[in-house]
C-alpha cells in the first residue's frame, strides 16, 4: 500500500480506505447524504481521484477510481448523532480541498475530528431542561408548569444519559423516559399546581421528539436518496411512536387527560 | 392512596435514588483512583526480583529455590 505525504501522489486504495472511514464518522454522526456525498467528491478531487458512493442506511458503499487504478470498500456508519463531529468532519474536507493536505496529515486530523471531546453531562441536561421549560412557555404555560417542566426533564434525561450509557436499546430508552418525564410533568394535574397544569404534561415530552431524523429525512427525500430517507423516516416514525406509548402509559396510571 | 399518587411517589423515588446511587458511585470511583500514601501490601509488591515465585506459580519451586 503506497502511503506517500505529496497530495498528487496517493493511490486509489489508501484514499479509499481513508473515504470509508471518514464517510462512516460522517454517517454515523447524522449528516445528510447530500452532504456525504459532497463532502467524499471534495476530498476526492483533491487527490485527483473520483469517488462513487452507493448510501445504505446500515452501509456505505464506496468505490475511488482514478489514473487508470480503482478500488472498492465498505464501512459501516459508526457513533451516534452529534453536530460537532459533523462540523469538525466537514470543516476538515475544506481544509483538504484548499490547504493540499498530505494524506498523513489528513489521516491525523481525521482522528482528531472523531474523538468525542469530554463534555460536562450535566451541562447538557441542563441545557436540554431549560429550553424544555422555554418550549413550555411557546405553548402558554404559566411560572408553575415551566419548573414542572424543567424538573420532569432533568430526570427524564439524566435517566436516558444513564440507560443509553449502559446499552440499553434506544427505542426502550425512549419509552421509560417518556413515562417518567410525563409522570413527573403531570405533577400540576396530581396537586392542582398552576394554572396550566395540561401544558405542563403536554411539553414535558417535548425533549423526546426525533427531531434530526425527520429533518434528514426529509432532506434525503429532496436529493432523491429515497431509501436512506425511508429509513430515517422509518427509524423516526418509531422512536415517536415508543414517546407516545410512554406518554399514553404515564396518562393511563396518572388518570389524567390534557382535553 | 389513589394510584396516580403511588406512581408519582415511585417514580419520584426512583429517579431520586437512581440518582444518589450514581453520584455515590462515581465519587466512589474517582476516589479510588487517587495515589494513596500510605498502603498496606505483601512483602512480594514492595520488593520483588524476577525469578521469584508468585501465587500462581509457587507450587513450581521447591524448598531450594
Amino acid at each position: 500500500m503506497a502511503m506517500t505525504t505529496d497530495c498528487d501522489a496517493v493511490s486509489a486504495d489508501v484514499l479509499c480506505s481513508f473515504l470509508s472511514r471518514y464517510g462512516a464518522a460522517l454517517l454515523g454522526c447524522g449528516a445528510t447524504c447530500i452532504r456525504l456525498q459532497k463532502n467524499m467528491g471534495r476530498i476526492a478531487a483533491a487527490y485527483g481521484k473520483e469517488v462513487e458512493v452507493a448510501i445504505m442506511p446500515r452501509h456505505l458503499h464506496i468505490a475511488v477510481c482514478g489514473q487508470g487504478e480503482c478500488a472498492t470498500a465498505i464501512s459501516s456508519p459508526k457513533g451516534c448523532i452529534d453536530f460537532d463531529v459533523n462540523t469538525r468532519l466537514s470543516a476538515l474536507s475544506w481544509e483538504i480541498a484548499d490547504q493540499r493536505l498530505p494524506l498523513t496529515e489528513a489521516w491525523s486530523r481525521l482522528d482528531d475530528a472523531t474523538e468525542r471531546h469530554q463534555r460536562r453531562e450535566w451541562l447538557v441536561t441542563m441545557a436540554v431542561s431549560l429550553a424544555n421549560a422555554a418550549f413550555c412557555r411557546l405553548f402558554g404555560g404559566d411560572v408553575v408548569a415551566m419548573a414542572i417542566v424543567f424538573v420532569a426533564t432533568l430526570a427524564g434525561h439524566y435517566i436516558k444519559g444513564l440507560l443509553l450509557g449502559r446499552g440499553v436499546d434506544l427505542r426502550v430508552t425512549v419509552f421509560v423516559c417518556a413515562f417518567i418525564s410525563a409522570v413527573l410533568g403531570a405533577t400540576g394535574l396530581l396537586f392542582g399546581l398552576g394554572s396550566t397544569p395540561a401544558i405542563a404534561l403536554g411539553t414535558s415530552v417535548l425533549y423526546l421528539v426525533p427531531g434530526i431524523p425527520f429533518l434528514n429525512s426529509f432532506s434525503d427525500m429532496l436529493y432523491r436518496h429515497y431509501i436512506c430517507a425511508m429509513s430515517r423516516f422509518a427509524d423516526a416514525m418509531v422512536l415517536t411512536g415508543c414517546l407516545s406509548g410512554g406518554l399514553l402509559a404515564a396518562m393511563a396510571l396518572m388518570q389524567v387527560s390534557m382535553f | 392512596m389513589t394510584i396516580p399518587f403511588i406512581t408519582w411517589c415511585a417514580i419520584v423515588g426512583i429517579v431520586v435514588v437512581t440518582a444518589v446511587w450514581s453520584t455515590a458511585r462515581g465519587r466512589r470511583a474517582a476516589r479510588l483512583s487517587h495515589t494513596r500514601v500510605f498502603e498496606l501490601g505483601s512483602e512480594s509488591e514492595e520488593l520483588f526480583v524476577p525469578g521469584d515465585p508468585t501465587p500462581s506459580n509457587v507450587a513450581d519451586y521447591g524448598d531450594d529455590d
